[in-house]
């Protein structure tokens, strides 16, 4: 009997031990308000256009400890970030409009017309990207909204235009145009550029409405919903895809199926055990259980994912079990993305390169300002207690 | 498989009626007493499982899926361990010692959090009954091996189940 005490006791103890440091390591969510999250984006925003070139184009990638500066760029991320500028202006922030301005007329500089009034843009004689035109129409359609400007209403028509020609009939959007054969490249498709082009088109058809937008957003969204994942073999599954969330956001008041509201609730699975995981790495061993450091692309993604999901779930009752936790877990990753955010204190040795960003391993990149500032912004409506 | 029966399912999987079965084939009042004063403990954690989580700083799926991860741990120690031997000692503690497990009391916590606590009493009342039912009809100790085994099997299924619900939950 004693053999079989001692051993009950070591399983407790030595499991409870184990247990505690790995999988139940505490939760930790730092406290967090409204204005945090306001501040935390502001100060990306500021990293962002401070840091913008004469041309509008961004610091691409910056790295603190040598001051190496990337000479890459990506046109995808140019206009994602521009995108998410044009948040910031949206949330009041309206000092940033020009420095946003600038970073879309290096993308209206570059438009190509690609078939009857439909357009897109890129590089000289490079071939267009998907995502690069659906993250311009969107940051177009957000400067609309946030300034009642139309001036660039026939842009986003040809965009869109352009978007619907990049789709097959089963709702797959093709992720390239190949300039030299005048036509799509059959072959390529995005993990990120099919829910950019479907948030992109469901916006549109909410501002222009009879031009079909929304008959190619639904066949994108049954794709997403029912056979993406699968079909081009995405891991993890589903994929966390927080354009597939804006876009469900976006068609909510249009009224969601239920396969479409199963994808909503598999999306903030997804998103929510990685706010669980990260808010478990709170130092010492369960820093060490809880891999890998996130980025601010990435976490920030998950934030935006999760804070146009429970938008979702504010308005539509098959989603009602998950409003409440899904704030909650935006919050909290939000608080925790926060806190790594580089401050005054924190500099290495430019400041202006360094304060409002967030580096992994001594390097960011600008989309690590872009997703995590939208994502502070959707936070910070949970927080007032509003909806955006 | 949701609601009460999963909750019976990884109860009964957790307490193994075969394996307190192979260690007391019969039933004797002092061990019972040891095993009704461990489930009663038990019980009375599940009873307070939302102010056990918030103390360890847990939500109900990271929970679940370390009660999981317990209990699939314990269902292989049981297929590959040693059977489960006839002890001597004071029946009492011996009764304790049979139910106080980690695996128990990390699924009956679990389950109160997510389903409540009437369905964790409920499936502890069915496990306490087969257990006295394979005592009283005195099964064979070949046919108690099986049922150990499978319920074993089903503990490491259910285990990994856990742990698949607890990561795929917000």
């Amino acid at each position: 009997m004693r053999r079989r005490a001692a051993s009950l006791g070591v399983a407790w103890v030595v499991g409870a031990a184990l247990l505690r440091v790995t999988l139940l390591a505490p939760e930790t969510c730092p406290p967090f308000t409204a204005a945090d999250a306001r501040a935390a984006a502001v100060a990306a925003a500021e990293w962002i256009t401070v840091n913008q070139g004469p041309d509008g184009s961004y610091l691409y990638e910056y790295e603190r400890d040598t001051g190496r500066v990337s000479p890459a760029y990506n046109l995808v991320r140019h206009a994602g970030t521009t995108m998410a500028v044009y948040q910031v202006v949206a949330a009041g922030e309206t000092r940033f409009l020009a420095a946003a301005d600038r970073a879309t007329q290096y993308m209206l500089d570059r438009m190509v017309v690609t078939g009857d009034d439909a357009a897109s843009w890129a590089e000289p004689g490079g071939d267009l990207q998907l995502g690069a035109a659906a993250l311009l129409a969107i940051s177009l359609l957000i400067r609309r909204d946030a300034t009642g400007d139309a001036r660039y209403d026939a842009e986003l028509i040809r965009l869109g235009n352009f978007m619907v020609a990049q789709q097959l009939p089963d709702g797959v959007m093709l992720e390239r145009w190949v300039r030299s054969t005048g036509a799509p490249d059959p072959e390529q498709r995005s993990r990120y550029a099919t829910g950019e082009a479907l948030w992109a088109l469901a916006f549109l058809n909410d501002a222009f409405p009879g031009h079909g937008f929304d008959d190619a957003a639904w066949r994108t969204l049954d794709y997403l919903s029912l056979r993406r994942d699968d079909e081009e073999d995405l891991f993890p599954n589903p994929w966390p895809d927080q354009w597939a969330a804006y876009s469900l956001a976006q068609m909510g008041p249009w009224g969601l199926a239920d396969h479409h509201i199963a994808y909503a609730r598999r999306l903030a699975q997804a998103f929510g055990v990685q706010v669980r995981w990260d808010s478990q790495r709170t130092g010492g061993i369960a820093t060490l259980s809880h891999p890998p450091e996130p980025r601010g692309a990435g976490f920030g993604t998950v934030l935006e994912g999760l804070g146009r999901l429970g938008v979702l779930a504010t308005h539509d009752d098959r989603l009602a079990d998950i409003d409440e936790t899904l704030a909650a877990r935006l919050v909290c990753g939000a608080a925790r993305l926060a806190a790594v955010q580089t401050g005054p204190e924190d500099v290495v040795d430019d400041a202006s390169r360094e304060i409002g960003a967030w580096f992994r391993d001594g390097v960011t990149r600008m989309d690590d300002q872009q997703h995590a500032a939208s994502g502070m912004l959707w936070a910070e409506a949970v927080l007032r207690g509003e909806e955006r | 498989m949701t609601g009460f029966v999963a909750v019976l399912m990884t109860v009964l999987a957790a307490w193994n009626p075969a394996v307190v079965a192979e260690r007391a084939p019969t039933a004797t009042g002092r061990r019972w007493i040891g095993m009704t004063l461990a489930a009663v403990v038990g019980l009375g954690l599940a009873l307070v499982a939302d102010r056990v989580l918030d103390v360890l700083d847990v939500s109900v799926p990271t929970f679940r899926t370390a009660a999981g991860t317990v209990l699939a741990v314990t269902g292989a120690r049981w297929l590959a361990g040693q059977s489960p031997h006839r002890d001597e000692g004071d029946p009492l503690l011996l009764g304790v010692i049979d139910i106080a497990t980690p695996a128990l009391y990390f699924t009956m916590v679990a389950n109160s959090a997510a389903s409540g606590w009437w369905p964790t009493a409920g499936a502890v009342a069915v496990a306490v009954a087969a257990t006295a039912g394979l005592q009283f009809a005195a099964v064979p100790q070949p046919a108690l091996r099986w049922l150990r085994r499978l319920i074993a099997g089903t503990a490491v299924g259910l285990g990994v189940a856990l742990i698949y619900a607890g990561i795929r939950a917000v």
